[in-house]
């Protein structure tokens, strides 16, 4: 019954004769797949900027949106990794919050330099996705339960050391000074999440690795008969969004100022989530990719940007964000059939 | 009348098609199709991977309207073939069992049934005992031998698919349905069940059912078949009473070229190379003290039935599935404790699995990636993959493989089964292996992608590789290896050099477990 009943012969590819035929679809439509969100991006932005045209359409509010953006873009970016291998890491939020922690304390409590400061931070990051990638690849656990475990845990203990009060004294000022450094009217935040999205973007789309990685997410079994160690390849992804939520953590600090344990809810790390899926539906439609997922962030703190200058309520932005992640994963699960054919029940 | 519809010169026919097209995006996938279908006829529909079949079959489901212009008949009712609809072909009583007939193997018997008829109930409880004589009627009249509670994974493959068929045939009133349409039914059966399959169909045309049976095996058509309506590039080639067609002849009607290398040439002189894999002593899951061992550019195949341990067999080889015991030694060095897919792979053993969408496929990514996902290392210099070389390497399989489309960006999924298969094949054969393992490698695959694959399995011998093949298909055994070992319940119980082998030897050897012929 299982033999190979399922795939075989798709009827929908015409004979075999005709090869241009089989170019997928119409160059227009596809086209709009790739770049609509930019599209959308560009057109939201001529409306704010009608609607607003002395505070939206400046420098300032550019500079704003590049440097306090930046480290939720890391934090998307950490998000699509396991994403790519097929797995959900809810964790990045609350491992953000505890790296940017653990960076700050170092400077706050053990007067250690900015150096050691940054490098432990970053390794906090990578320990708590070394436990997350363990559970996951090594003892079979579901992604996104025990990551939520791990969350709720990290949570609670970053409550029980800072009993909830920011971590600010003793900050290194190069650091703290970070969200108001400009390089040639290009905000420092900014161009660091660049070079974080650079080296991201080789890791997925140039290496070994990378490839390895889709396959594990394409299908599991097929990597495993295909060679591949794929425990260590799932395992590694989620230490590499470790490690990225260390970077973001250590950034935050730059953003904010000091390290604060309200970082790290669900309400923070929602539009890098939203930024997440809503880049599988451009650039490289149907895949979790960078440059994708770096327009939709930037798209979307735009749009709340655009929304705060029209004077709308805070509330507001929460159900944009959620109703953006809601959106996002519908229209990506729908580019995803027209890829495979096939709409899957979600899980 | 089993070859014979009623003659007379106002006979209705159960199913009329009459100049029935398709475009899908300004490509005909099927063009100006007409033929009849009698009551009581089995009717082969046959054709390669994309020539139209499976477009014709879901425009008589209703699930694609076919272009304006055409007409199908049921039993004298005649529709416009563009406004076909799922309901109306329901409505017509037109039946539908598909390759992958949606069963249940963890529920019983009686919830297999009701899961397509519905389920009775009592103030929404299920009537377990209605349902039971509902299902105890299907099981009579199809000569089912199975009870209703019983699992349906625990009857053999040939009654399982039986279930399915009596299910969709199965109506109140007890008349016949106006057409049965089978696609692929014996896809997943071992031989032994086909036959079993086979006559069950036969029973049905006999009570005057008529039949539109879609298959790849030419033998099998040629066995049951009334009448054999051949497709291609979506045109109608020849609608022929199947006693008149011999094999040959249906398979360059399938091709549109003759195909006298259906398996590709027989290597020249095996026997004189050196040992190239030694097995002994083989334990593990049903395998029970298996020895064999392969040369140099050998095809060795190994015939068995679903459960002989054939698939156990070659993922062990592999280093898939683990061994209890027994040596495995390629090219003098043996692979120890330790093996794994790795130690495999680094010592030259290549493995196509028989499930491809499951064990094989990278459904969402391109027909480059799956092509080089086997030696992703190969491209890479300073841990960057060159995607120029990808490329061009990819391009240069299409062309080898002839794979359509012929475009590496092509996702997967939207390649046909047996392109598909080649994607794979060439996958493996890139590797340059010493040693390749073939699980059922042309299941589900058309006769001319079955000559390109094979064709390539050839080349690959000649150039020293080893093949050891798994299949159920006797006659591709018989042609495509030098040297058959029957494997039976766990252990090998016979060999049968190439001068030996046939068909007939073959499939009893398989079946009875002998030690020969005697």
């Amino acid at each position: 019954m299982s033999a190979s009943g399922t795939v075989v012969e798709s009827s929908q590819v015409p004979s075999k004769s005709d090869k241009d035929s089989f170019r997928r679809r119409p160059a227009a439509s596809d086209f709009f797949e790739r770049y609509g969100l930019l599209l959308v991006f560009a057109g939201t932005s001529i409306v704010f900027g009608i609607l607003r045209p002395d505070t939206f359409l400046t420098y300032a509010t550019l500079r704003t949106i590049l440097s306090t953006q930046s480290v939720l873009a890391v934090a998307a970016l950490a998000l699509i990794i396991p994403l790519i291998g097929g797995r959900f890491d809810i964790s990045v939020g609350a491992n953000l919050g505890l790296s940017s922690l653990v960076a700050a304390s170092c400077m706050q409590n053990y007067s250690l330099p900015l150096i050691a400061a940054i490098v432990l931070g970053i390794a906090t990051g990578a320990l708590v996705g070394l436990v997350n990638g363990f559970l996951v690849a090594y003892l079979g656990v579901n992604a996104i339960i025990s990551t939520l475990g791990v969350t709720i845990v990290i949570q609670g203990l970053v409550i029980a050391y800072t009993g909830g009060i920011p971590v600010s004294n003793n900050l290194s000022r190069t650091l703290t000074n970070l969200s108001v450094t400009v390089l040639v009217y290009v905000p420092a935040l900014f161009v660091l999440m660049l070079i974080v999205a650079a080296g991201t973007w080789f890791l997925l789309r140039q290496t070994p690795y990378g490839r390895y990685l889709q396959a594990v997410g394409s299908n599991l079994n097929a990597a495993r008969l295909t060679g591949i160690p794929v425990s260590r390849i799932v395992m590694l992804s989620f230490v590499f969004a470790g490690v990225l939520a260390g970077v973001a953590g250590v950034l935050q600090i730059g953003a904010q100022g000091n390290a604060d344990p309200q970082v790290g809810s669900i309400n923070f790390i929602l539009p890098a989530l939203a930024a997440a899926f809503l880049g599988a539906t451009t650039w490289k439609p149907g895949t979790y990719n960078v440059v994708g997922t770096l327009i939709a962030l930037f798209f979307l703190s735009t749009v709340v940007s655009g929304l705060s200058l029209l004077g709308v309520a805070p509330w507001v932005t929460d159900v944009f964000n959620g109703a953006a992640v809601i959106v996002a994963i519908t229209v990506s699960a729908q580019f995803r059939r027209r890829r495979t054919g096939t709409l899957d029940v979600g899980i | 009348m089993t070859t014979n519809g009623s003659p007379g010169s106002t006979h209705v026919p159960a199913l009329r098609v009459r100049g029935v097209s398709k475009t899908f995006a300004g490509v005909s996938a099927l063009d100006n199709v007409s033929f009849d279908v009698e009551h009581g006829e089995i009717h082969a529909l046959l054709g390669g991977n994309g020539s139209g079949k499976s477009t014709l079959i879901k425009i008589l489901a209703g699930v694609y309207q076919a272009d304006s212009g055409g007409t199908l008949e049921f039993n004298g009712c005649a529709v416009p073939a563009h406004s076909m609809t799922p309901a109306f072909a329901r409505h017509s009583n037109l039946r539908f069992v598909h390759q992958d007939p949606g069963l249940f193997p963890e529920l019983t018997v009686a919830d297999n049934i009701a899961m397509r008829s519905g389920f009775p109930t009592r103030l929404g409880r299920i009537r377990k005992s209605l349902m039971d004589t509902s299902t105890r009627r299907i099981l009579e009249s199809f000569d089912i031998d199975a009870r209703p509670g019983q699992r349906l994974g625990e009857l053999r493959p040939a009654d399982q698919t039986m279930v399915a068929i009596g299910r969709a045939l199965e109506r109140e009133d007890d008349e016949l349905p106006s057409l049965l349409v089978l696609d692929e039914p014996t896809a997943s059966l071992p031989e032994d069940e086909v036959g079993i399959l086979l006559s069950a169909v036969r029973r049905r045309a006999e009570a005057g059912q008529g039949i539109i049976y879609v298959s790849h095996r030419i033998d099998e058509v040629l066995a049951i078949a009334d009448t054999v309506t051949i497709l291609r590039d979506g045109r109608h080639i020849i609608t022929q009473p199947a006693k008149n067609l011999s094999e040959s002849e249906l398979i360059s009607h399938i091709a549109g070229r003759p195909i006298d290398l259906l398996f590709g040439e027989p290597a020249k002189a095996p026997p004189e190379s050196a040992t190239v894999l030694t097995v002994q002593g083989l334990r593990g899951g049903p395998l029970r003290d298996v020895a064999f061992d392969v040369r140099g550019g050998e095809v060795l195949g190994i015939a068995g039935l679903l459960g002989s341990g054939r698939t156990e067999l070659l993922q062990m080889l592999f280093g898939a599935v683990k061994r209890e015991a027994g040596s495995i030694q390629l090219m003098g060095r043996e692979f120890g404790a330790g093996h794994s897919v790795r130690t495999a792979m680094q010592n030259g053993v290549a493995f196509v699995p028989e499930n491809r969408s499951f064990d094989a496929a990278f459904p969402d990514t391109s027909v480059t990636i799956n092509l080089s996902m086997a030696r992703v290392r190969s491209y890479s210099r300073f841990g960057r993959i060159s995607q120029r070389r990808e490329h061009e390497e990819a391009n240069t399989a299409i062309e080898e493989f002839a794979i359509r489309p012929a475009d590496p960006r092509a996702i997967f999924s939207a390649l046909s089964g047996g392109n598909q298969q080649k994607v794979v094949l060439s996958r493996w054969l890139r590797r340059d292996p010493a040693l390749l393992l073939l699980d059922e490698p042309t299941q589900g695959v058309d006769v001319g992608a079955r000559a390109d694959i094979y064709a390539a399995v050839r080349r690959a011998t000649g150039g020293g590789a080893s093949v050891v093949l798994v299949s159920s298909d006797m006659e591709e055994l018989v042609h495509a290896c030098d040297r058959v070992v029957v494997l039976h319940d766990g252990r090998i119980t016979t060999e049968v050099t190439k001068e030996m082998l046939t068909r007939e030897r073959l499939t009893h050897l398989t079946y009875t477990g002998k030690g020969d012929l005697s």
